[in-house]
């Protein structure tokens, strides 16, 4: 390639791979900074660790803690802990949980921070994690007694 | 390079292919789709409404397949400056258009049942839409730009520069917090689907690929004909004018 | 399919129908080209003929 079009070419080649390296590494950076607004939720550790004001709103993530959910009276107001293992908050929620909501289950929360009490809750959703499988399977494991959930497996 | 990107040849040899690809699209499709709706079995947690993921995962998949591809094709458009690069990209466009909408539809009505929302703007559902942009704004240059050779130059940049978002999206589930899951298929550790799940999530790939390759082939030989269209009725009007 | 269906239905029905959409109207512009092509062409024969 010592023509004139095959220097003009590699040329071309140059000008893209340099561009196209400045352009991630600019949005590399952009991105990095901007790591906090980008997440979704904090987990329990997190929120312990930065000090949010009291009254702000922010997601909060992790898992259900194991018998730590209950009701009110009203049937409308629930109590449940989340966890990630390391941190537990205590978290208080008037409203309708999805389906998929359950001890052991992941969940992102929406509310404020709530210093002097449990954190309010306004919106709940269930996160699913990555696996599927059909309930004869499940049930056959747990049968066995060998079934464990994969959040939890991740957890310990 | 030059020989195979003849454009004669290739539409000669694309020809060939694209009836075969139409026939496997057809059968895998049906198999699949059919297969991932009534015959697989219904998941312990989410019942029926993970069948979504049969249409939902391939469509998501392909509409980063096929911004890779128009970026890649972008890349020896800019280098090797063949046309056929260019129209190649540009026959995928709307095909990757309608994957993502499919995507970002199929996985709404996937998360009223099983998050309880149908939007959030988390990385990956925000970065998926923003691929959808990036297609329309790749199409709107098409549209937009008169002069073919300057229209060509301007799409493969916003290709190349719209690849940057292909591993935000690719990897928004690993880099940060989302309540959309990490990757269930390609994971170390092996699929997080049982045998009976996977298996027709597989089928309904391999027909969405097919596909692809089947539309971007037809709408390529349409872009091929219609620059051979372009150049017979300037050869016409001048014969013309010569007669006349 | 149960309390589901309203979710899971409309999925496969809009991914059926635009796939469709798009694979038809793909097929036939490459189609209506080609027609096109063979007009002009033929045109050209006959004036290069009457040469």
């Amino acid at each position: 390639m010592t023509t004139r079009a095959g220097k003009r070419k590699k040329k071309r080649l140059y000008l893209v791979l340099t561009s196209m390296t400045v352009l991630v590494l600019a949005v590399g950076l952009v991105l990095t900074a901007l790591q906090d607004s980008i997440s979704l939720f904090v987990d329990p550790t997190e929120l312990k660790e930065r000090n949010f004001a009291d009254g702000q709103r922010i997601r909060l993530g992790g898992l259900v803690a194991e018998e730590s959910f209950s009701k009110d009276a009203d049937g409308l107001t629930y109590h449940f802990d989340i966890t990630d293992g390391a941190e537990t908050v205590s978290v208080v929620y008037k409203g309708s949980l999805p389906d998929l909501f359950r001890e052991g289950q992941g969940v992102v929360v929406e509310g404020s921070i709530n210093q002097h009490g449990p954190f309010v809750a306004t919106e709940v959703l269930a996160k699913h994690d990555e696996n599927y499988m059909p309930k004869e399977v499940v049930d056959s494991l747990k049968k066995r007694g060998v079934f464990r959930h994969a959040e939890e497996e991740e957890s310990i | 390079m030059h020989k195979f990107a003849n454009p004669a040849r290739f539409l000669r040899i694309s020809k060939m292919i694209t009836p075969w690809c139409f026939f496997l699209t057809i059968v895998t499709m049906v198999a699949g789709l059919y297969w991932g709706l009534f015959i697989a079995p219904e998941d312990y947690q989410m019942g029926a409404s993970y069948r979504i993921i049969f249409v939902h995962v391939p469509a998501a998949h392909l509409s980063e397949i096929c911004y890779g591809f128009m970026a890649v094709a972008s890349v020896v458009a800019i280098i090797w400056k063949h046309p056929l690069a260019d129209q190649s990209a540009r026959a995928a466009a709307p095909v990757g258009a309608v994957f993502t909408a499919l995507a970002l539809f199929t996985g709404s009505l996937w998360g009223k049942p099983t998050w309880g929302t149908y939007w959030i703007w988390d990385a990956r559902l925000t970065s998926e839409l923003v691929l959808l942009f990036l297609y329309f704004g790749y199409m709107a240059v098409w549209e937009a730009v008169e002069d073919r050779t300057k229209a060509a130059r301007i799409a493969a940049i916003v290709a190349l520069v719209g690849a940057v978002n292909l591993p935000i999206i690719k990897f928004s589930v690993d880099w940060w917090n989302t309540l959309h899951q990490p990757a269930s298929l390609l994971r170390a550790g092996g699929a997080g689907l049982h045998p009976d799940m996977l298996w027709p999530l597989l089928t309904c790939i391999l027909a969405f690929y097919l596909f692809f390759v089947t539309v971007v082939l037809w709408r390529i030989q349409s872009l091929i004909i219609r620059r051979q269209i372009r150049g017979l009725q300037i050869r016409l009007a001048e014969e013309e004018r010569a007669n006349g | 399919m149960g309390e589901y269906a309203i979710f899971v239905w409309p999925c496969y029905i809009v991914t059926v129908a635009l796939l469709t959409v798009l694979c038809f109207s793909s097929w036939k512009n490459k189609n209506d080209d080609e027609k096109k092509l063979e007009e002009l062409k033929n045109q050209m024969n006959e004036l290069t003929k009457q040469d």
